[in-house]
Order: C-alpha cells, then structure tokens, then sequence
C-alpha cells in the first residue's frame, strides 16, 4: 500500500520521546516558537505511517498562543490545512492583552536583510534568523520600564511582498526598508509605515553588536582541567572537595563546558568584569570567593546573571569605603558607599581560575586574555571586552571647551612595576580583540603621575585610549559599548545618535560647500549661491565664507548646533539608551520579494483557529430494533430508496426546502427546530452532543453569501468521505456487553444507521469568510503563524467572538442537516417495513461532531480552566462523571461514534473519565486516510468496487463513481488498529464493531 | 502548452492542480477549468447557460483565489457548472476581473459528476510569472 510518508521519518525525529505504548511526544525544541510540546496517539506501525505534513501542522499549532498542555494528534491523523486532520487543541479563554511589547523597529514585515538584534549583543538579519540556530532570544523594547529586553520567538513567516516597500531615513541615518503596514513606535504610539510623515520621532536604539555566528562545541573546561586548576592551587582533596565541586559543577549543568554551552555568554561577562571591578580570592587555601564591585544598579545586572548559572547571590552589600591614595598631587582621601556581592563558593571561583582569570590581587599577578577567548567568535569576545570595559574604561564625554567633540575613550591599569611587560602584553591582547571586531586603539602608554607606593610594591601605571574619530567611535559604541554598566551603555547609545547626526549635519555643509564654490566658478554672483543655498544647518554667514576660502577644508559644526548634553537630554527615553530620532524621509521603493515576520513577547491568549472549525462535520448513530434476517432481504430497496429520497453529491438540493427567516432560526436553535416541525422526536434531543444547538449562535455574523450557498442543502449528505450507512452487528463484534445494552445494542446481526455529513456549503463558506477576515485581525492583533491556514483571533476580541458564533450557525444546521436525513431514513424505513419508525426502534444512539471548537471546562495541572477546544477531525469522549451527559450515559461514558471505510467498518466507542487528563475528552473520529484520492483512482475504478462489494453482500449506490473509488478501503488506515490505540491509552472503550451492508454515497 | 495538471503527493484527503497559462487571463481561464473538471466529467456538460462574474481584489493572488471561490459557491448558490471561461482582467488598482462563464445547471441524470469541492484553501496556494508564462498551484478541500 502505497502512501505519502517518507517512512521513518517520526522515528528520525531527534528527541521523540515515548510517554507509554501507545503516546509520542515531540519536545518543545523541536521547533522555535512551541509553546507546549505535541502529542501523538498511534501505536509505532501507524506512527512509521503518519506523513511529515502532520507533523509539521502539529507543531506549528504548538507555537500558537494561548496553547495549554499540549498539541495533540488522534490515531488517524492526517495531513490538513493548518491543522492535522484528527488535531486537538485546548486554548485558555480568559482574556489577555495582546502587547505588541516590540522596539521602534519591531519586527512585523520587513525586508529580508533587516538586521535584528538578539540576545547577548549579537544579530542576525531576518532571513537568516528564519533557518533554525538554536534558543538564542530577540530584544524587544519594554514599553513601561522603557529597557532593553530579551524574549523568546514565538513565530515567524515569510511572505511574498510583490508591490512595494517603505524605506524610512531618519535624521542619524537608520534606514528601514518595511511594508506599509509594519508598525513604528512614534511619541504617539505605535503608527503604521505609510501613515507616517517627515519629521515624526521614532524611537531606535543605537547599538547593533555582533553577528551571531554558530559557536563550536569545543571544549573548554571539562573535570581534568578543574582537576589541574586544583592541583596548581594546592588544594588537595581533603574532605572529597575535590570530587564535591566537581559534582556541582555537574549538577548546574557546567561541566562540561563548550563554547556552545549556554552558560558560556554569561560567564565570558563575568569574567570581563572581575578582571575590572572584581577579584576571585582564596581563604588558608581552601575556601574560594568571587568578589564584584560597583554601582547597585549594575550588580543587580550581575546578581540575575549568577542566578541564572543556579547559583543564587543572597543580596547586595553596601558599605562605607574609605580610600588613600598617594598621587603626584599627594595624599588622596576619600570616602564613598560601595556597593559589592562577595560570593562564597570555591566552585565557581575554581571554574574561573580553570577558565584563565588570576585570583588575588590582580596587580601583582601575571595574565593574559585566557587563549580560548582569543579564539572564540566575534560575538563572544565582545561579551568579555564589553563588560571589562563597563568597568574600566571611560564613559563617552564630550570635551569642556567644545562640547561638540568627544575625548578619547581611555583605559588605565595599574600594575606592580616588575610586571611591567605583562602588562603590555595583556593590554596588547585586549587591542587585539578590539581591531578584530573593527575598533582600533593607541598602543599601550605609561603614565607618569599614576604611580602608587604601595603595600607590596610600587606600582605603574598603563593606559591605552580609543580614538574619538568619528568612525572608529561609531564601530566602538555601536558593535562593542559596554556591559555591566548601565550609565556607560545609556551614553553609548546617545553618543553614537550624537555622532551620526553630527556626521550628517557636516556631509551636509561639505556639500554645501563644495556646491557654492562650483558655482562661484561659473561666476554666480555670491549674494545670490547664499540665497539658493542657505538652509539652518549652512547659513548665509558659511556660504560666503565657503566662497571667499580658498581651500575646500571639512566644515567644522556651527556653534548653533546643539550639544551631546542637550541632545542626550532632550531626545532620551528611559535609562537603557533609546532615544526618539526624527524621520528625514519616507520612500516608496519597488519592490518583489520576501518579506518576514516575528512574533515575539505575546502574553497569554486564547484563540479559534479558523481553520480547526470549518466544516462543522459529525456522526449520527441509529439504532433499529431490525436484525438482517429482516432487512437484508430489502436491503436493495432501502438502499435505492434513501438513495432517492436523500439527496447526495454535486449540486444536490435539500429535501427540506426554506426560506431565509426558517433558515436563520434553524441557525439559532438547531434541532429544535426540526424537532418543532416535525423531522424528529422530543426524545433525538438528548441523544445529540450539546442536545442539537449550541448557544450563542448570532444569525447577523453570517455573510449573505453563506447564506446562499446553504439555503437549498438542508436534507443533502454531501460527497467525498460524507455518507448514510447501513450496518450490522457481526458475531462476536461486541466487545462490553453490559455497556452495549445500556446504549440500545441488543445483540448479534443487529442493524443500525450510521449518517456522516455536516454542515455542507454553508459551514464552508463562514470558513473561507473568516479565514479572509482574520488576515487582517492578526495583522492589528500582532499575531503571526507558521501557516496562512492557521489564521486565527483572540477569542475575546470582536473578531474571535464573530466567528465563534457564525460557527456555532454553521454547527447548528449540521445537527438540524443529520436530523432531517435520519427523519428521511425513518420514513424510508417505515414504509417498506410498513410500520412506524417508534416500533422498528429506530432511536438515535448519539450525535457527534468531529469538526468543531468548544468551550469547556477542564483541569490543567489540578486547577479548572476554561478552554476553547478545537476537535478537527476528532470526537469528543465524555466520561461518566462529565455533568455535560444526559443522565443515561452518567452511567457508561458518552457515546463515541468512529467511522471506516466501507470495507472496514465503523465503531461505537464510550468516553472514559481518563480521556479528560490524556487529550481534554477527545478522540479520533475515523480511520483517517493514508492514499491521495488521485493515488486511488488510479489504482480503483468505482464500478469495479461496487460489483466486489456487492459479491460481499454490501450494497452501494454512488452519485459519483470516481468519488466511490476515492474511498475505497485500502485508502485508508486499518481502523481497528486506530480504534485499539485510542483503546489502549485509555481514553476511549471500544464497545461495539460495526459492518456496513449497505451504503449511500454522493 | 498544457493547460494544467493535478498533483499528487501534496494532499492525501483532497485536491490539487498546477494550472499554467501564456498570460495571466489564459492562466485563469486554465485553474478554473482544473477546478470544474474535478466536479464534472465536461463530456457529459451542456454548454447552455452563460454567466458573468465580475470580481475585485488588490492584486492578482487574491483575484484568482476569489474566482475559484465563486466558482465554487456559484455551484452550491445556483446549481451551476461551466466548462468554459474567458477571462478579461484590468490590471489598475484594483484589479478587477471580467469573466463569463459558460455551462449547465447540475444534473445528477445526465451528468457525469465527481466530487463536490467543499472551498479553495490557501494550502499551498501560489500564484507566479515565469519566463514560460504564468503558473498557478491550488488545493482544494474535498
């Protein structure tokens, strides 16, 4: 049997763990963006079986917000359109906030080399960020506390843009090239691209890092070298201590550690900081401490940094410091609060001496920058630079007496005077990392005047500078900056808004310039180039000077232009370096693509997805009190009667024939409608899930369309895998005697009806409307999904709220649909047993649907939640202690109806109380299929079927025989082995099999 | 040049087709013959009725996937199948697309018929200009 899964594949999947013989989880990691992990439901051959699509649709509804517990997928899943045919999934409904949360360039549709910044001071640009490179986050500006922060990724698509695209320029020279719809926050809130104009402020931040790049997975501390590290220290292994840390070191997942080691980042900027403001000591050679220095706000940075090795800090010290020190100026007294953390934990401070740190006082010992930071990629070495120089060198200032230019940027070390070398070399090795990641700086210098006599030896002094030419300070403040100092990075990121707008205003006068004096040449009279040129950045006062200056030199800002302070004053917003920047000009450039999206830092939502709930399609069971002695005699009469009676296929029109208010009634009230003008009984309504209508169906959110296309198909069965079933109970098919009875099954050969349709076109259509309704819903939302199938709203919203209710319509004239035909059927039956249908017995078993969202109550971890959930392609399965049953099944378990093929039969399964915490009440819903329906008529011809089957005693009549082929039996999964699965993991009792006799199909 | 094909091995429980055309009207005309066809054996379809739709959208994409869907919904709403379409569309803002449709009310006697397209999806849904010409990909839910 041929089939569309690349076999093996589910097995190939790294990391599927399985949960019990017959449950599979895919983890979280698997993909970026999951929320909760997925689950499948199959025992190992059905699991080979399953396509790769059903996978991926399983995850992606993993990665939609509002999730609970996890994706689920039934036995008979298959490949659908966003969702997994044979899906589940629950959502919280409580409403939550939907907070965009993003920068002022979040990231909604952007072009594809739009860089982004990410976690630990690197980016990556959009397109690259798409391919998988592990759980690295995204920054996001926090709206409230106006920091830079760190989120995970919950989505990301990309999409064809085939117009257009905004370029913005703003005054510092970003540019953003994004689609008229991407969101810029702006002093008004965030406004949309092409509602901006000249001159608005959006808001930026100028630091861009690093680009990430994959780090190896080299080692670079691993137990031996901790061993070695001990040994050096003299520490011998009294006490098992030895063995101790290294077990703790195991335990916080440490050791080993690789390049690629998640702790890695952090410990590179703690290390860069000791080698500043921190020591690592040793007390009598035995109990080792890590000491950091500095402002509180900045250790508060370093204290979550720690914690997030697992190894908590309890607080941090303050404390009085007074502090002597002999300058040339002579004796310096002074006194201030410090504040510090001092760590006790001789494992942390062994791990780095092992990583290459000195312990003790750091001016009488030797060092270098440990060699494997000397190799490891860019982005890490600027980890370890940024927070050495958040503690040592200067913050960006501009002079006294030209508050316009910056100083030099400068760091000094001291060293004891017989260590003078070392000291060179060492700051030759921070040079070095600085002009690998494009910064250059002066070589190391002494300087006179620093020098302490101290305890242990003289001292000298060393400083090395970075240059303030306006490139080399934009690629320092821009790509290196500073950790672990939140004054310093706010500065930087100014400075470097400073700078650019500095370098714009003085490209501007040079052009200026270079115009005027052009025309000069061309003899224009200078009144006149001043008059055309004169703008406020190049006044009359420049030009004429331009003129009459011989030599074209670089312009020199005007003194009109304001100072670093006031601009930094003026334009900052918070304390974490953003700042709002003017935008110069908005373009509209063509453009044909890809264009991306993320979703980030989204709060707990609920959600319908729409396109779990389109088709609103269930099963019906009617039982009669007939065996086959008595029908199969008429079984050709019955069939070709319902074949006349209840219409099927193409363009079928509804036996039942109403106008729009009766239609819009059956929309509100289901099947009490039928059940009022005569299709039914009283008693078909408890037999129905929900007793035949959901509430809260609102006529007004169905389109006129939907309307239309519904109104002539009440009373028709539909195509494809849609049928009307006459089936028998064969010898020893029952499976629970005691239950059966207690559900209408009274033995062997018993016949009974099974109908499968839904809400035809009707059901439909309100689908296809509102998925074209939430594209937009998500856009205003900030939603984005892995599949355009996917399309979803928060279930609060108006846009939620308007489809649950068409919804429920759609689901309504499904039940009243079923309940019309079994009223055909009756009568059919009826007439040519020439008794009423209460005598044959002809009660419904029960009703379900197997396409639909729910809201239900259910419990998460102990705690009753209120959940939206989605069955696509599934049943619910109620068990006994579920209020929601008419009393009758208080007593078995809600009846669960599982249709098969023609060839393999159908099942009547009950509920259990277990399935609510495996899969919130659900199971699979029929045998699902495993061959296309091309595949199939290739390999089936319809007539030929029909005359097999008939040789087996089924009789069938088909509207479309090509249709028939599609649903031939081997097209499908064996059913009896996804009926087992469900059966075995507990959630669903097989009860009774059922084999069809005859079949009615459009 | 063929005017289309149906594809296996995307979608187990429905359709789907690749239809092509030298410009993009002839592409239209192509998808909207692979999407009938999968309804009707056209031997056995009358050309007796005429219909005219008449459709906007803001670009291409949207236009083709919104006249399949009338199709689709002209065959639940009227009872109506066509075999042949000519297709006109204006390539301002809007795009707007003219196309008569040419056909027969569905009869279950006469007519041969196969299955019932429940909706266009945007499963895979791709519309594109090659060198070749235009190239559409469309999977229907059966």
């Amino acid at each position: 049997m041929e089939s569309t899964s690349s076999a093996g594949y589910i097995s190939m999947i790294k990391n599927i763990k399985q949960i019990s013989d017959v449950v599979w989880e895919i983890p979280k990691t698997f993909k970026q963006g999951m929320q909760v992990p997925a689950r499948i439901y199959a025992t190992e051959n059905i699991l080979k079986q399953m396509e790769d699509t059903v996978v991926e649709q399983l995850t992606n509804v993993a990665c939609l917000p509002g999730i609970q517990k996890h994706a689920l997928c039934m036995p008979d899943g298959h490949s659908g359109y966003g969702f997994p045919i044979g899906g589940v999934a629950a959502f919280d409904t409580e409403t939550g906030v939907i907070s965009p949360g993003g920068i002022g360039f979040d990231i909604n549709c952007t072009h594809p080399d739009t860089r982004v910044s990410l976690q630990y001071g690197t980016w990556l640009t959009m397109k690259e960020l798409e391919s998988r490179w592990g759980n690295i986050e995204i920054n996001f500006f926090n709206l409230s506390n106006k920091f830079k922060q760190e989120t995970k990724i919950l989505c990301q698509m990309s999409r064809q843009e085939k117009e257009f695209l905004y370029a913005i320029k703003t005054e510092t020279g970003r540019e953003l090239k994004v689609t008229a719809d991407h969101p810029l926050l702006t002093k008004k809130g965030y406004v949309n691209a092409e509602d901006l104009e000249k001159n608005t402020f959006v808001l930026l931040h100028s630091f861009e890092g690093i680009k990430y790049e994959r780090p190896s997975s080299e080692i670079v501390v691993d137990k031996n070298i901790i061993e070695q590290t001990l040994n050096k220290l003299g520490k011998n292994n009294a006490g098992n201590s030895v063995k101790q840390i290294i077990n703790f070191l195991k335990k916080k997942n440490i050791l080993e550690l690789r390049q690629d080691s998640p702790q890695l980042p952090i410990l590179l900027k703690l290390a860069g900081f000791i080698l500043g403001d921190g020591v690592i000591t040793f007390v009598n050679n035995k109990v080792g401490f890590c000491h950091f220095y500095g402002k509180e706000e900045d250790l508060k940075e370093i204290k979550s940094d720690i914690e997030k090795l697992g190894i908590s800090i309890s607080k941090i010290n303050k404390r009085m410091r007074h502090h002597s020190i002999q300058t040339k100026y002579g004796i310096s007294d002074f006194k201030f609060e410090e504040c510090s953390i001092i760590k006790k934990s001789t494992a942390l401070a062994v791990l780095f001496v092992a990583l290459g740190l000195p312990y003790g006082r750091k001016t009488e010992k030797s060092y270098r920058v440990p060699a494997w930071i000397m190799k490891a990629p860019n982005w890490l070495k600027r980890l370890f630079l940024a927070s050495f120089f958040g503690a040592e060198l200067s913050k960006p200032s501009t002079k006294k007496n030209n508050q316009f230019t910056f100083y030099d940027l400068q760091l000094n070390m001291n060293k004891s005077k017989l260590l003078e070398q070392n000291a060179f070399d060492f700051l030759n090795d921070i040079r070095l990392l600085l002009s690998e990641l494009g910064v250059e700086s002066r070589y190391p210098v002494l300087v006179k005047g620093n020098n302490y006599v101290g305890k242990i030896s003289d001292t000298i002094g060393l400083r090395i500078t970075i240059s303030s030419s306006c490139s080399n300070m934009l690629n320092f403040l821009e790509h290196v900056s500073y950790e672990y100092n939140q004054q310093k990075r706010k500065l930087a990121s100014l400075a470097s808004a400073y700078l650019r707008l500095k370098k714009s205003i003085i490209e501007h006068r040079l052009e200026v310039r270079k115009k005027a004096k052009e025309l000069y040449d061309l003899c224009v009279e200078p009144g006149e180039i001043a008059r055309r040129f004169e703008t406020q950045l190049a006044d009359k006062q420049f030009i004429l000077h331009s003129i009459y200056d011989r030599q074209i030199t670089i312009p020199r800002i005007s003194y009109k232009f304001i100072t670093f302070e006031d601009y930094a004053q003026k334009n900052s917003s918070g304390s974490d370096g953003f700042f709002w920047d003017k935008i110069k000009t908005i373009e509209i450039i063509q453009y044909d693509g890809l264009v991306y999206d993320v979703t980030i830092d989204n709060e707990h939502h609920n959600f319908i997805a729409n396109s779990i709930v389109t088709h609103n399609c269930g099963m019906r069971l009617l039982k009669t009190d007939l065996t086959t002695k008595e029908v199969q005699p008429k079984l050709k009469e019955i069939v070709d009667l319902l074949f006349k009676t209840v219409p099927a296929g193409v363009g079928a029109k509804g036996f039942v024939q109403i106008k729009k208010p009766q239609f819009q009634e059956i929309m509100t009230t289901g099947v009490k409608w039928c059940t009022e003008n005569d299709y039914g009984w009283k008693e078909d309504l408890d037999r129905i899930e929900e007793n035949g209508c959901i509430n809260g169906a609102d006529v007004t959110k169905v389109s006129q369309k939907a309307i239309d296309r519904g109104i002539n198909q009440l009373g028709t069965l539909g195509s494809g895998n849609h049928y009307l079933e006459i089936q028998m109970i064969k010898a020893g098919q029952i499976f629970d005697n005691q239950i059966a009875k207690k559900l209408g099954i009274f033995g062997n050969n018993q016949v009974l009806i099974m109908v499968h349709c839904g809400s035809r076109g009707f059901g439909h259509q309100i689908g296809s409307d509102y998925l074209q309704m939430f594209e937009p819903a998500m856009k205003k939302y900030g939603i984005t999904v892995k599949d355009r199938e996917l399309a979803c709203a928060p279930f609060n919203s108006k846009e939620g709220q308007d489809y649950y209710q068409a919804m429920a319509c759609a689901a309504n004239m499904a039940f009243a649909n079923r309940q019309v035909i079994i009223h055909r059927i009756r009568e059919a039956f009826s007439k040519i047993f020439a008794q009423d249908p209460e005598k044959l017995g002809m009660q419904i078993i029960y009703d379900v649907a197997h396409n639909i969202a729910k809201v239900e109550t259910h419990k998460i971890d102990g705690k009753k939640q209120d959940l939206v959930v989605h069955r696509k392609g599934s049943t619910r399965c109620f068990g006994p202690s579920r209020k929601e049953l008419p009393k009758i099944f208080r007593e078995t378990g809600q009846p669960v109806i599982v249709g098969g093929s023609m060839e393999t039969g159908s099942y009547l399964c009950v509920g259990t109380d277990k399935a609510e915490e495996e899969t919130f009440g659900s199971t699979m819903h029929g045998s699902g299929r495993t061959m296309s329906r091309t595949q199939a008529t290739k390999q089936f011809r319809g007539e030929k079927l029909q005359k097999d089957l008939a040789t087996k005693g089924i009789y069938i009549r088909a509207v479309s025989m090509s249709g028939l082929a599609e649903e031939a039996g081997s097209a499908y999964k064996d059913i009896n082995e996804v009926v087992d699965t469900m059966d075995k993991a507990g959630v669903s009792k097989k009860i009774v099999a059922l084999t069809p006799i005859g079949n009615v199909k459009g | 040049m063929k005017k289309y094909a149906y594809l296996e091995g995307i979608v187990t429980a429905d359709a789907a087709f690749d239809a092509f055309g030298k410009t993009a009207e002839k592409l239209f005309e192509n998808a909207a013959l692979a999407t009938s066809e999968i309804m009707v054996d056209f031997k056995t379809l009358k050309t007796k009725i005429t219909k005219k739709i008449v459709l906007t959208a803001e670009n291409n994409e949207q236009l083709l996937f919104k006249f399949l869907d009338q199709i689709v919904f002209l065959k639940d709403s009227e009872q109506l199948l066509f075999k042949k379409f000519k297709v006109k569309i204006a390539q301002d803002k809007p795009c707007t697309l003219e196309a008569d449709c040419i056909g027969d009310k569905i009869s279950q006697e006469t007519q041969k018929l196969r299955n019932d397209i429940k909706a266009v999806t945007y499963h895979n849904f791709k519309l594109e200009q090659t060198k070749q010409g235009w190239k559409a990909r469309v999977v229907l839910d059966i």
